[in-house]
């Protein structure tokens, strides 16, 4: 086992911020690297997002906000009831178009800007 | 370690002439500032300050947890505290410049870990993320723990949800805290493996009791996302350093791969505006991107 102790054992690998080394066959430290295939930086360079599409009328402002609840509650998913996550759901949908901070990102994201339906 | 007297002097003269900042001219360079409040969060009216980098994104987002301090203040102080008290739009604007000194560690580092955290910005650079700074209330010990889930629940529920919906989130988020914070971030992170890809601490408010039940959340966490990461972080002056290295063994007695360190410095104000930003913001930022 390396504990790393700074100022008492300088010679780790400048990338690494002092992992522990593995113990079981389970282990492996984590070890900092170049961003991989996954990471995020340009990982939809090429797909058009919904707020893309949003503004090339391609997708209505309904159906983004819909589609932004979705996504921002999936990990609630198997977490929670199907009522509870309804209920989250609708109060976030509700937020989107009656909070004045939230109607602003949306503005910023697509154009438009989201209102409750007279 | 013991440090210089003249680098403790110098860090205590930086903090104590620092004078309280407008939350307008907060926000630090290339980030919006959004200030939310949840009325209907279960703890009373709840508060959370978000920084989100300007561009398309989708980036990743570390949602960081204050200390004790600012808990026993107001939702507005500990929203804030992460930006106001520990200052940590001046950790964001030395990893930006790829060059960190003495100086932006509150003269808390040792020339090794300085010349360390060099050569790893050199070689892959900070890139930020979505920062999330929510007010955590500092709950008694009877009911700390069911008190902290059900904070961990809001967090889940109205927090992350209000993000996604709002900000280019991607779908790696981090979670990590300091002391108190630094507590509450690893119950809530490693019991939510789903959620968080990233759960880290600086120096954590722990027991050494803690330990067995903190290797077991880990281990869970660890079975339920292999590559979720995790790291505790102590000091050479920090209270809770015994505890910290007891969780660490319980952690290592039951294969539970992760990060610990010891870096200089006390656990105070100052190690938060240096090393804790610095360190907490640069391991996020690696392990986030490795997530993806």
């Amino acid at each position: 086992m390396s504990i790393h102790r700074i100022g008492k054992n300088p010679g780790l690998p400048a990338s690494t911020p002092a992992p522990v080394a593995p113990t079981g066959a389970a282990s492996r430290p984590f070890s900092v690297g170049a961003p991989g295939p996954g990471a995020v930086a340009g990982s939809t360079a090429t797909a058009v997002s919904p707020a893309e599409q949003v503004r090339g009328g391609e997708l209505s402002l309904d159906a983004y906000l819909d589609l932004r609840v979705q996504e921002a509650t999936r990990h609630l998913e198997g977490r929670l009831g199907p009522g509870d996550l309804a209920r989250i759901q609708k109060t976030l949908r509700e937020q989107l178009t009656t909070d004045p901070a939230l109607q602003a990102l949306v503005k910023g994201a697509t154009g438009l800007t989201p209102s409750v339906d007279p | 370690m013991i440090l210089p007297r003249r680098a403790l002097l110098l860090a205590t003269l930086a903090a104590c002439t620092r004078k309280q900042t407008p939350a307008a001219s907060l926000a630090p360079e290339g980030y919006d500032l959004l200030d939310w409040s949840f009325p209907d969060s279960p703890d009373g009216s709840e508060r959370a300050v978000v920084l989100v980098p300007r561009g398309a994104g989708p980036f990743p987002a570390l949602i960081a947890l204050h200390g004790r301090g600012e808990a026993v203040r107001s939702p507005e102080v500990g929203a804030y505290g992460w930006l106001r008290e520990y200052q940590i739009g001046n950790a964001l604007a030395a990893l930006r410049r790829g060059k960190l000194t003495e100086g932006d560690l509150a003269y808390l580092v040792t020339p090794p870990r300085l010349s360390e955290l060099n050569q790893g910005l050199s070689k892959t650079p900070f890139q930020g993320m979505i920062l999330v700074f929510p007010h955590a209330p500092d709950f008694p010990s009877p009911t700390q723990e069911a008190l902290t889930d059900r904070y961990g629940a809001w967090l889940l529920e109205q927090l992350l949800p209000k993000l996604r919906a709002s900000s280019p989130v991607a779908s790696a988020v981090g979670i990590d805290g300091v002391s108190m914070g630094g507590r509450m971030a690893l119950r809530i992170g490693l019991k939510n493996p789903k959620v968080f890809a990233s759960v880290g601490s600086l120096q954590a408010a722990i027991r050494a009791e803690d330990a067995p039940g903190l290797a077991e959340l880990a281990h869970g966490y660890r079975q339920a996302r292999p590559g979720g990461k995790i790291r505790l972080l102590t000091s050479d002056g920090d209270f809770f350093r015994g505890a910290i290295t007891q969780a660490h063994k319980a952690l290592e007695q039951a294969s539970v791969p992760h990060d610990f360190i010891e870096v200089a410095g006390p656990h105070n104000y100052q190690f938060n505006q240096g090393p804790g930003a610095i360190e907490m913001l640069l391991w996020h930022d690696r392990a986030l991107r490795e997530a993806g």
